[in-house]
């Protein structure tokens, strides 16, 4: 019974930072951010809930360089689906699998090399929650395509303006902090694990007793 | 983890031997804070283009803004430039980044650094500007960017001192270095104090001032060197008057502590407590009788209509509580719309409930200690959040102004609400075994949110 107990504790206590973690992961592999309103409508609404199967079309401008990923406003009525989408244009498929969040965007991957023409986009699953577009109706969805990888671009932009400021290697700075995080985060684990009794309470440092 | 680790380096003072963690706490709080300081474009936090203002007019100038001259809102040449190409037309447009490509530094004489220091930040005391005006001064030489990240250097030596208060404050409040180590750490890697430690806004003034005085306390609490903790404490609660008025908002809670802790049923403790707080209040008073000009105008404008009913309705309702005392307390990035994934704001609100569930399973477990501190702390969060509500009550009534609360005014009581975290959390376990420390879930968890901060940080403003 105790064991149990302290199974379901652990367990408990242990969701929040695997929760934190995968969405951190997720924004890390997958950037996002909430793209343009070219061709939207000026008043949205949700439309939805969508469910598997759904489809929508998007007409891409030609572009010199490749579209890399389609980005679409998503409403969630603030659960936490994960979802799965397929992409398709000119007989080829991308897929993506993300979790989504209220009023962001998500980053949709497009077949590679593609520089126009249409994409249809596909709803594979939706689970753990609902999940709508924001547009005018049911076939105008707000949406933006981007070109190019997302964090080279952002950290050399970032890079280029702390150099102005005087910050010579903002990159250094970026990656010396992940790694102290990282150290907390790792050091944060082994506390956790270690416990905390009378019996360790000697190596832990106690403060001397006051007199008096 | 053995006790070689936690033995103390050979050669110092006793108190320096015996706290040495506390160095590495102050140094995970200065680099998380610079990371953000780089990051960070200029004046894209909270009000940081009129703080800078106050900076840079004590940094050129080395006088205060003549308060009762004051008529409209100013700012320097080059300020107002790095607003108009840095700012707006990036501002509410998350589709657009940051134009680092065509940006060109603007002119950077003597007369484009000219400013009256006239705007809502002039009513602050100036301690968080004095020194921040060194920072400035350091890169007075250099470019306006370089004297913006020059004024964000001081807040991240508050930052860093603010860790060590916090700390000290664990240390001595739960007896073990580990636990001090626990809330430091807590404290240096909360995602909006992380945020506030790397941007010029006098925030991070009044929190570490508050962290230090929540330390002096406990070290009342411990009952050692009472009389010269006494005097710190006094001290402390003089600098943080100087700070912010959040802090000053706090004050009567560090007051009701050092009262209780001396003991409410002595006339001695009475005038203990009095004498240490006088020349806090004191200050407060004769700030506010200097500024009293510019903080009658800030007071006035005309004000919507509303009965205290319908405010309380609004202010009280779920959402809007969820939205201020949790999402903006813990985690709310940017001044200008940085969107930070949702799930991870669930995981703060599940970390709460856990830590309430905590409390209610492991509350006959606790000692009297523990129960009077989390019983204080319930308390003063009422307090203060019930004083900030009639503010801002008074501020809707009497200026244009609809809303005047963010989370973040509460943060000078963190390092508090983080060692009652702790207690909640430990209340879970408190009966089943002690392998597992439950109170180290947070800073675990703050990792993955600090690091994601980062991220929505960098995509927000510089993708392509």
């Amino acid at each position: 019974m105790r064991s149990v107990a302290v199974l379901a504790a652990g367990t408990a206590l242990s969701i929040p930072p695997l929760l934190a973690c995968g969405v951190t992961a997720m924004l890390l592999l997958h950037p996002a951010y909430q793209g343009d309103d070219a061709g939207a409508p000026a008043v949205t609404v949700p439309i939805g809930p969508l469910h598997p199967q759904a489809q929508f079309r998007f007409e891409l401008p030609p572009s010199p360089t490749p579209y890399a990923a389609l980005d679409l406003l998503l409403a969630t009525w603030e659960t936490m689906p994960v979802v799965r989408w397929s992409a398709c244009a000119a007989e080829r498929c991308a897929r993506t699998l993300a979790w989504a969040a209220d009023n962001q965007s998500v980053r949709l991957d497009l077949p590679a090399d593609l520089r126009s023409g249409e994409v249809e986009v596909r709803l594979d699953a939706v689970n753990f929650g609902l999940l709508a577009y924001w547009g005018s109706d049911a076939t105008h969805p707000r949406w933006t395509a981007s070109r190019g990888s997302e964090w080279p671009t952002a950290l050399s932009r970032m890079s280029k303006l702390a150099t102005m400021s005087g910050v010579p290697r903002a990159a250094w700075l970026l990656a010396v902090g992940a790694a102290v995080l990282l150290a907390c985060g790792a050091f944060a684990i082994a506390m956790f694990l270690r416990g905390r009794s009378p019996e360790n309470e000697a190596a832990e440092g106690a403060l001397p007793m006051p007199e008096g | 983890m053995s006790e070689s680790r936690w033995k103390p380096a050979s050669g110092l003072s006793t108190a320096a031997r015996l706290h040495w963690p506390a160095l590495l706490v102050g140094g995970v709080a200065g680099c998380t804070a610079l990371v953000v300081a780089v990051v960070c474009p200029p004046f894209h936090a909270p009000d940081e283009q009129k703080h800078f203002d106050y900076v840079q007019r004590l940094g050129e100038d080395a006088r205060l803004a003549d308060l009762a001259s004051c008529t409209v809102p100013q700012s320097s040449e080059e300020s107002h430039a790095i607003g108009i190409e840095l700012v707006a037309p990036v501002a509410r447009r998350q589709e657009r980044s940051v134009p680092v490509e065509t940006f060109r530094l603007p002119p950077s004489d003597a007369a484009a650094r000219l400013t009256s220091g006239c705007n809502d930040a002039a009513t602050h005391p100036p301690l968080y500007y004095a020194i921040s005006a060194l920072g400035y001064r350091s890169a007075a030489a250099g470019n306006v960017l370089q004297r913006i990240h020059g004024a964000r250097l001081a807040s991240v030596f508050w930052g860093m001192a603010g860790a060590i208060a916090a700390y000290l404050a664990g240390a001595w409040f739960f007896g073990r270095r580990s636990d001090g180590a626990l809330v430091g750490l807590t404290f240096a890697l909360q995602p909006m104090i992380v945020f506030l430690n790397g941007v010029v806004n006098n925030d991070s003034a009044a929190i570490c001032a508050a962290a230090a005085c929540w330390a002096a306390l406990a070290r009342l609490w411990r009952a050692e060197q009472r009389g010269r903790t006494l005097v710190v404490l006094g001290f402390l609660a003089l600098v943080g008057v100087q700070t912010k008025t959040t802090f000053t908002l706090t004050l009567p809670v560090f007051a009701a502590g050092c009262l209780l802790v001396l003991g409410p049923g002595r006339l001695s403790s009475w005038v203990k407590t009095a004498t240490v707080f006088l020349p806090a209040a004191a200050a407060e008073v004769a700030w506010r009788i200097h500024a009293r000009a510019a903080i009658a105008k800030g007071m006035s404008g005309g004000g919507t209509s509303i009965s205290l009913v319908r405010y309380l309705q609004s202010a009280l309702d779920y959402s809007h509580l969820r939205e201020v005392w949790i999402d903006e307390y813990w985690m709310a990035w940017g001044w200008v719309d940085v969107r930070l994934p949702l799930q991870h704001y669930w995981t703060i609100r599940l970390l709460l409930l856990l830590a309430l569930a905590g409390l209610c399973l492991g509350w006959t477990t606790l000692d009297r200690r523990s129960r009077a501190f989390v019983g204080f702390v319930a308390a003063a969060t009422v307090f203060l959040c019930g004083t900030l509500y009639a503010i801002e009550y008074a501020v809707i009534r009497r200026t244009p102004l609809v809303s005047f609360i963010q989370g973040r005014y509460a943060l000078t009581l963190f390092p508090a609400h983080a060692a009652a975290l702790s207690i909640g959390l430990r209340g879970l376990t408190a009966r089943v075994t002690s392998r597992l420390d439950p109170a180290w879930v947070v800073p675990s968890l703050l990792v993955p949110l600090d690091v994601a901060s980062v991220a929505a940080l960098t995509l927000r403003f510089y993708h392509a």
